[in-house]
C-alpha cells in the first residue's frame, strides 16, 4: 500500500470521505476528553456534525493553567476563568462524569458563590467524580448540594470542611474519598464514613482535627490518614494497606493530648498486607500494645514501616509484639529517632532470645538514621542473627557512626549467608 | 514422557488456531492466545464455541476491515504476552499509533466494536493528540470535514466561549459583512420609501441614541449596529427644532472617542457594554483594524444617499457621525 505524500495528494482529488465523524458517540466523547477544554469545545466550529458534539462531554476538566491567567489574583483575568466555567456549564447537555477544576489563584469558593452553582447543577447530573484542587485561602464548606450526588464514586476535596447534612443517606456507590487540607470536627468524617458502604479507599492528607475521629468500615481495603489529630480509633478489618502518620506541632495540637488506638487497630485487622506508622503515631499509641494481647496472627502482613524509637522500652515492646505477630513479614523499613525524654533501656533488645525465629521470612531491612546508640546497634545484632533468609540490610547512618562503631557493626554475626548489609 | 519434556517440544501443530472472518469474506486464522486477548472474541469463542475450524469461523463486526483487523492482531499478539515491562508495552504503542490519520480512525472503529478498550483508549488519545493545537481548517484538512456551517452559525452565541482571538476576528469580519448587507438592504428600502422615512420623529431618535430604543447584550456586534442604525437614522431630516439638534450635536461629539478604542460608544450605552464579558481590551484592538474597512464601506453606501439626507463627514478618520443637519 503506498502511503504517505502522495495519499494526501490523491485524496484532493478525490472524493473526501468525512473520517471521523462517523464513529461511535463514545469514541468522539473520548477524544474530546483528552483534549484540552478549550479545544474540545473550539470544535463546534469544524462541521455541522460537531456543531453540538462538545456539549455532551462527560469528562469535564477544567485547569487554570490552560487560560494564561497571570501571576496574581487580577479580578478580571480570573473572571474569564468563571465565565467560561458557567457559560460552558449552562451550554452543556447531558451527563457529566467527571468534573474536575484546578484553580489555585482564583476564589470560587466563597460561600454562595459559583461552586454552589455547580455542584448543584453536578448532582442533577449524575456526576460519578468530583475533583476539586484549590489552594487554601481558608477552608471552604462544601455546598450541601454535594451530598446528594448520589451517584458518586470518586471525590477529591480539597481545603474543605463540611457538614453532613441531617438527611444525609450516604453515598453508596462511592468508592474512594480523598480529602486533602481538611478540618474535622466531630467526627464529621466518621459519620461520613460510616455512612458509604462500598468505601474502599480513604486517604485523609494534611487532616486537621481536634475531635474525636472514629473510623469504622468494613469495606475499606486502603487507609492514609495524615496530619495532626487528636484521637483516633481505627476499626477496619479488611483493611490491606495502612498508613498513619501523626504530626505533632507543639503549640498547635500537644502530644501530650494525642491518642492513637492502636491496639484496637491491630486487633481487628484481618487482612493487612502493609502497615505504616509514621511520624509520632508509634508513639503515641505504643502503651496500648502489650505482649499477648493481639488477638491473632496477621499472615498477610508482608512490610512494616515506622518512625519509632527503639531506646524507648514502650515502643520497644510494642515493635516486638507487632513482629512477633506477623510470620510472615518480608520487609522493615525503620526510622529511628531518638526522643530523648525517657530512660534508656539499652538491654531490651539484647535480653529477647534470637533463636526465636523472629524474623523468618525476613528479606530487606532498611534502618534510615542509624545513630549507633546501645538500643539501636542491640536491634540490629538481633536482626541479623535471627534472619535466617535475609538478603539486603541497608543501614542509612547519615554520617553519625564513627569508624569504631562501623566496624563492630559490619562484625556482627549474621544468621543468613546471603545477607548484604549496605552503609549509606 | 514427562511434563517438562511434552512442554519443550510442542510443535506449532499442536497449537490451538482460532479462525476469523472479515465481513468481505476474508478468513484468516489466528494463535488461540492472541485471539482470546479481545474480549468480543473470547466470548464468542467461549459462549458459541465457534472459531475452531474454517467452516465455523468468527464473524467479525462489520467494522473490522482486514487491515485494521491484522493490526489488532499485532497488538494482541505483543500484550498477550505477560512478561513484558510497562515501559516496554508504552513504547510499542507509541510506535503502534503512528500511522497515517485514516487508518487510525479504521482501527479505533473495528477496536470499538471488538471491545477492546486498551486499545480504544490508546488511539482515542492519539486521535486527540492530533487535533490539538490545530486550526479548524486544519483539522478539517485532515480528517476531510465538510465545512457546512454558515457563517450565520458560526457567529451564534457559541463563539463567546471560546477565547481564541482568530476566531473572535473571524466572527467580527462576518459580523461586520453581516451589517453592511443588511445594511445595503435597508437603504435599498430607504430609498424605495422615502416618504416613509419623514415622518420619523426626532423623539424617536433621542430615544434610540439614549439606549432605550436599543437591544440589550452588550456585544461588539451589535453595538456596531446600533451605530449603523444610528446612520440610518441620520437620513431623517429633522425637524427644525434647535434644541433637539443641539442634543443630537452634543451627544454626537461624544462617539468621537470611538477611534481611540474606546469601546463604550455613547455614555448611555455604557451600562449594556458591560455585559459585553469579553475582554474589552481585545475589542479595542481589533476594532482600529475594522474602521477603516468599515469606513470605505460606509463612504460607498453614503455616496448612494442623496437628496433629503446630508450627512457629511470630515476628513478626520472616524468622525463618521458628525454630521450637520441641512434643510433640504
Amino acid at each position: 500500500m503506498d502511503r504517505g505524500g502522495s495519499q494526501k495528494k490523491r485524496n484532493k482529488s478525490v472524493a473526501n470521505v468525512d473520517i471521523i465523524s462517523n464513529l461511535p458517540d463514545v469514541i468522539k466523547d473520548k477524544i474530546l476528553c483528552c483534549l484540552p477544554i478549550k479545544e474540545a469545545v473550539g470544535t463546534c466550529l469544524l462541521s455541522r456534525k460537531w456543531r453540538y458534539t462538545w456539549a455532551s462531554m462527560t469528562e469535564l476538566i477544567f485547569r487554570e493553567d490552560d487560560f494564561d491567567l497571570s501571576n496574581g489574583i487580577d479580578e478580571g483575568e480570573s473572571n474569564r476563568f468563571v465565565y467560561f466555567i458557567v457559560t460552558f456549564l449552562s451550554l452543556h447537555n447531558g451527563p457529566i462524569l467527571k468534573f474536575e477544576l484546578n484553580a489555585r489563584r482564583v476564589h470560587l469558593l466563597s460561600p454562595g458563590g459559583h461552586i454552589h452553582r455547580w455542584m448543584l447543577m453536578l448532582s442533577r447530573n449524575g456526576v460519578k467524580e468530583i475533583q476539586i484542587r484549590t489552594r487554601i485561602w481558608r477552608n471552604y464548606k462544601i455546598p450541601s448540594s454535594f451530598f446528594s450526588c448520589e451517584e458518586l464514586e470518586y471525590a477529591y476535596l480539597q481545603g474543605c470542611i463540611f457538614q453532613l447534612p441531617p438527611l444525609f443517606t450516604g453515598f453508596k456507590r462511592i468508592h474512594t474519598l480523598h480529602f486533602i487540607d481538611f478540618c474535622a470536627t466531630e467526627n464529621n468524617i466518621g459519620e461520613l464514613v460510616a455512612s458509604c458502604p462500598n468505601l474502599e479507599k480513604l486517604i485523609l492528607s494534611r487532616l486537621l482535627s481536634f475531635a474525636d475521629i472514629s473510623i469504622h468500615s468494613t469495606k475499606l481495603k486502603i487507609l492514609r490518614v495524615d496530619g495532626m489529630f487528636k484521637h483516633l480509633s481505627l476499626v477496619t478489618p479488611h483493611v490491606s494497606s495502612a498508613m498513619v502518620s501523626l504530626q505533632v506541632n507543639t503549640g498547635y495540637v500537644p502530644r501530650a493530648g494525642c491518642n492513637f488506638n492502636l491496639s484496637q487497630f491491630i486487633g481487628s485487622l484481618l487482612d493487612i498486607e502493609n502497615i505504616s506508622l509514621l511520624g509520632h503515631a508509634f508513639e503515641c499509641a505504643a502503651h496500648g500494645i502489650l505482649p499477648g494481647k493481639l488477638p491473632r496472627l496477621l499472615n498477610r502482613l508482608t512490610e512494616i514501616t515506622l518512625a519509632i524509637d527503639l531506646g524507648n522500652l514502650k515502643e520497644a515492646n510494642a515493635a516486638h509484639c507487632l513482629f512477633q505477630v506477623a510470620p510472615n513479614l518480608r520487609r522493615i523499613e525503620l526510622e529511628l529517632i531518638s526522643r530523648g525524654y525517657s530512660a534508656p533501656t539499652s538491654n531490651f533488645w539484647d535480653s529477647i532470645d534470637h533463636q526465636a525465629g523472629l524474623f523468618n521470612n525476613l528479606d530487606t531491612a532498611v534502618l534510615n538514621n542509624f545513630a549507633g546508640s546501645c538500643a539501636e546497634s542491640g536491634f540490629l545484632k538481633l536482626l541479623l542473627e535471627d534472619a535466617p533468609v535475609l538478603r539486603v540490610a541497608r543501614i542509612e547512618d547519615r554520617n553519625k557512626l564513627d569508624k569504631e562503631s562501623l566496624k563492630r557493626l559490619l562484625k556482627m554475626r549474621r544468621a543468613s549467608k546471603d545477607a548484604e548489609v549496605i552503609l549509606l | 514422557m514427562s511434563e517438562s519434556e511434552l512442554a519443550v517440544i510442542k510443535p506449532e501443530a499442536l497449537k490451538t488456531y482460532i479462525w476469523l472472518q472479515c465481513f468481505d469474506g476474508s478468513i484468516q486464522q489466528v494463535e488461540e492466545e492472541v485471539a482470546m486477548f479481545c474480549p468480543m472474541i473470547c466470548r464468542e469463542i467461549v459462549k458459541n464455541g465457534t472459531g475452531s475450524s474454517k467452516n465455523h469461523a468468527i464473524a467479525l463486526p462489520e467494522r473490522v476491515n482486514p487491515a485494521s483487523l491484522s493490526l489488532i492482531l499485532d497488538y494482541c499478539r505483543f500484550h498477550q504476552v505477560p512478561g513484558r515491562s510497562n515501559k516496554e508495552r508504552k513504547s510499542f504503542d507509541e510506535k503502534f499509533v503512528r500511522i497515517d490519520t485514516e487508518r487510525l480512525c479504521e482501527l479505533t472503529s473495528a477496536a470499538d466494536s471488538l471491545q477492546l478498550k486498551p486499545l480504544v483508549d490508546l488511539t482515542s488519545r492519539a486521535l486527540a493528540r492530533i487535533i490539538e493545537g490545530k486550526t479548524p481548517e486544519e483539522i478539517r484538512d485532515i480528517f476531510h470535514l465538510p465545512d457546512d456551517l454558515t457563517e450565520e452559525e458560526k457567529l451564534e452565541p457559541l463563539k463567546n466561549i471560546n477565547d481564541d482571538p482568530r476566531i473572535r476576528l473571524l466572527n467580527r469580519l462576518y459580523a461586520k459583512k453581516r451589517k453592511e448587507l443588511q445594511e445595503r438592504q435597508k437603504l435599498k428600502d430607504v430609498q424605495v420609501q422615502d416618504e416613509q422615512k419623514d415622518e420619523r420623529s426626532l423623539d424617536e431618535l433621542l430615544c434610540f441614541i439614549n439606549g432605550d430604543g436599543g437591544s440589550g447584550g452588550g456585544k461588539g456586534a451589535k453595538s456596531k449596529k446600533k451605530n449603523k442604525r444610528r446612520k440610518d437614522h441620520a437620513k431623517i431630516p429633522p425637524k427644525a427644532d434647535s434644541e433637539p439638534v443641539n442634543k443630537e450635536g452634543a451627544i454626537c461629539v461624544v462617539p468621537r472617542k470611538v477611534d481611540s478604542g474606546n469601546v463604550s460608544r455613547l455614555p448611555c450605552q455604557s451600562p449594556d457594554m458591560q455585559d459585553d464579558v469579553e475582554d474589552p481590551f481585545e475589542d479595542a484592538d481589533l476594532d482600529d483594524g475594522l474602521d477603516p474597512a468599515m469606513k470605505e464601506e460606509l463612504d460607498r453606501v453614503q455616496s448612494q444617499v442623496s437628496v433629503k439626507l446630508a450627512v457629511s463627514k470630515d476628513g478626520s478618520r472616524g468622525d463618521l457621525w458628525t454630521y450637520s443637519l441641512e434643510q433640504s
